[in-house]
């Protein structure tokens, strides 16, 4: 899951990423308003994470045009101000969570989780295909009962099938979801990815949509 | 509780008020009792002279029983205001006979001198009017008791008083009245800064005209509230900042510490705990400026005769801070040109001179120039450097708590400067900030100029 860190202060940042980074998140860091915005209008994140006391641009004023310009991307307030008021600002501007700085990793990453799951519409932690099980939290995947053994990027990758079960996803989207900037992707590295989950979970799961994408069927409650 | 007295300011005037038109009127009404006394006075004696005329001649012309006879006749009309007696002399010419005499008038001797004479009788005061008629055959006494002049007097003064006595409490509740009309806007006042929000202070709202004397006490306490809300503006600006300022190191040393816990990868683990080590001493030094900053009371004032060599204290300063310039790869270089005595505390003087040297040394990227300038003619010290400069839109706000420049990366907590600003305010000095050294890419680095006042104790006590 590809995540937005919008944070000024190198060492924080720096944690943040390596910290979500292992959790399993893609983390994009960036240390200003304008470039936060820049980001945004660019590219397609699963969640952003958003501190307030910014340079060039108040993370407030990043999160009220990022709403003015009709981007629902699920927002979550970073910061170290903890006065109520400051808290119904910035929920009322279109955040959908808030964080108090000193956080806990663990606790960020499952409200991480969470909001990308509610912006999906589901209340079901688990995403859940026939008698598929994919856990976001724990990272396992279970089978006919069984555990499967993926690598971070098969999970990854099914995880964001999953969450789109019953629409198509272009070849550019699914690599803005799975790879940080500046990340080295090889050409076809998505092909082989795809190729190993057909593998180890049978061939029929996911489709090929010729010369669009890739696509999981929706798969009636 | 205070021990202070509150008392009513209209209670207290309709008092003063009352008792000015009751002492003014009681003087008029003694001034009237005295002239009706004496009124009464000229009248009740030209009484007793008719009355002795009238008597002595009814005596002359027909003896003490036409005196009785007329006496009787008139008593039915009215009682006689004085009284009387009547004396004929015996023919020898030595005694005297009273012919007549009404009833209070009893022991009277006849012996006195004519004219009128007070004196006591049978416990009274008593005012007399003798006179003689035909060489001294008939005498007439008329007395009168003084009580009577003193009676009419009372009432006439009675009379001026009585309008004062019923008029009195009429004007009390009219000047009480007036006086609470008068007093409104100060219950209007009262009640507008009882209205007062701690939280939203704004100037106090009056509608309606203002007395001259009550909008001096509207325009003060309008100044209190402003500069009371900029005072509480600015600490809760102040705890806003600090909060991020000590969470947002706080957060980045849990999430380093966490990541460097989980790490199976050694190299990411040690670079973790880099950054744990160099959050511990980032901390540090904000613990430090904040203390420095909480240590330098507001009120503090200058130390009779306690002076300093600047030179020499910047010298050690240098020394101090040039390990962590060497670590930097800048080149720190001092310039000082004598002795400069400054009046001041040293532990305040070091502050000052580490704070700018050290802020110097941090904005100024790695392979920078510090150059410190002690001038001990011009009394200035000189802090220049080839780093990014201040923004001359911003150099207001740097003095501000932790104000930092566009470059927020110099690990530096955004507190020197304005820890720099107490102190120059303490010592009476004066800070500019000017161009500092040529950059390589052109353009100036920063300058913080401060210049001392001169040495009062420039013998060197």
């Amino acid at each position: 899951m590809r995540v937005l860190l919008v944070e000024d202060d190198r060492m924080l940042g720096d944690g943040v990423q390596a910290g979500l980074g292992a959790a399993g998140f893609t983390v994009d860091w960036v240390r200003d308003g304008e470039s936060a915005l820049a980001a945004l209008a660019g590219e397609a994140f699963a969640a952003v994470l958003l501190d307030l006391g910014l340079p060039r641009r108040d993370g407030l004023s990043v999160l009220a045009e990022l709403r003015r310009a009709g981007n629902g991307v699920p927002v979550m307030i970073l910061t170290a101000r903890d006065e109520i008021a400051d808290k119904v600002r910035g929920l009322d501007l279109g955040a959908d969570d808030y964080l108090v700085k000193p956080f806990d990793l663990d606790e960020l990453a499952a409200r991480l989780r969470a909001l990308v799951r509610r912006a999906s519409g589901r209340a079901d932690a688990c995403l859940r295909h026939g008698d598929l099980v994919l856990d976001p939290a724990a990272r396992t995947v279970i089978q006919h009962g069984e555990a499967v053994s993926l690598t971070s990027r098969e999970f990854d990758l099914l995880n964001v099938l999953l969450d789109a079960a019953g629409r198509v996803l272009t070849r550019r989207a699914l690599e803005e979801q799975l790879y940080a900037w500046g990340e080295a992707l090889e050409s076809n590295a998505l092909e082989v990815h795809v190729h190993h989950l057909r593998r180890k979970l049978g061939p029929d799961l996911i489709r090929t949509v010729r010369g669009v994408g890739y696509m999981v069927d929706e798969v009636p409650r | 509780m205070s021990g202070r007295q509150i008392y009513s300011l209209r209670r207290r005037l309709v008092g003063l008020l009352i008792a000015v038109v009751a002492l003014l009127w009681s003087l008029s009404a003694a001034v009237a009792f005295r002239t009706a006394h004496g009124e009464a006075d000229e009248l009740f004696d030209a009484q007793m002279v008719q009355v002795a005329e009238t008597l002595l001649a009814i005596v002359a012309a027909g003896g003490p029983g036409q005196v009785a006879h007329e006496m009787a006749e008139h008593q039915h009309d009215y009682q006689l205001p004085v009284a009387f007696q009547a004396w004929q002399r015996d023919e020898t010419g030595s005694g005297w006979h009273l012919l007549v005499r009404s009833a209070e008038m009893t022991d009277v001797p006849a012996t006195r001198e004519a004219g009128f004479d007070e004196h006591e009788q049978q416990g009274a005061l008593w005012r007399f009017y003798t006179v003689d008629h035909d060489h001294g055959r008939y005498r007439v006494i008329v007395g009168q008791q003084h009580a009577t002049r003193y009676r009419l007097a009372g009432e006439i003064a009675l009379h001026l008083l009585l309008p004062i006595l019923i008029g009195l409490p009429l004007i009390a509740i009219g000047i009480w009245v007036v006086v609470g009309r008068a007093l409104r806007p100060v219950d209007t006042v009262a009640r507008a800064v009882g209205g007062l929000d701690a939280r939203h202070l704004a100037p106090v709202r009056i509608d309606g005209p203002l007395p001259a004397e009550i909008a001096p006490l509207v325009g003060s306490l309008d100044a209190l509230v402003v500069r009371l809300a900029e005072a509480l503006d600015n600490e809760r600006r102040f705890t806003a900042d600090a909060a991020h300022e000590l969470r947002t190191p706080l957060a980045a040393l849990r999430i380093q510490a966490q990541v460097a816990c989980r790490s199976i990868e050694s190299g990411a683990r040690q670079h973790a705990l880099e950054q744990v080590l160099s959050g511990v001493e980032r901390m540090t030094h904000l613990v430090e400026q904040l203390l420095t900053l909480a240590r330098l009371d507001p009120d503090a004032t200058l130390p009779d005769g306690e002076w300093v060599d600047l030179a020499e204290l910047t010298r050690s300063v240098c020394s101090t801070l040039a390990p962590q310039a060497l670590r930097r790869e800048q080149s720190l270089s001092l310039d000082d040109r004598g002795a400069m005595p400054v009046t001041g505390n040293h532990w305040w003087l070091e502050v000052l001179v580490r704070n700018l040297v050290d802020n110097a040394l941090r904005y100024t990227p790695l392979g920078g120039e510090v150059h410190v300038l002690v001038d001990a003619v011009g009394r200035r010290l000189v802090v220049s450097d080839n780093g990014p400069g201040i923004d001359p839109v911003l150099r207001d706000t740097m003095l501000t708590r932790f104000a930092r420049g566009a470059e927020a990366d110099a690990g530096g907590c955004g507190l020197g400067l304005s820890i720099v600003a107490r102190i120059v305010t303490i010592l009476g000095a004066r800070l500019d900030f000017g161009q500092g050294l040529p950059r390589p890419g052109g353009g100036e680095g920063l300058a913080v100029v401060l210049t001392f006042p001169p040495t009062i104790a420039s013998s060197g006590g």
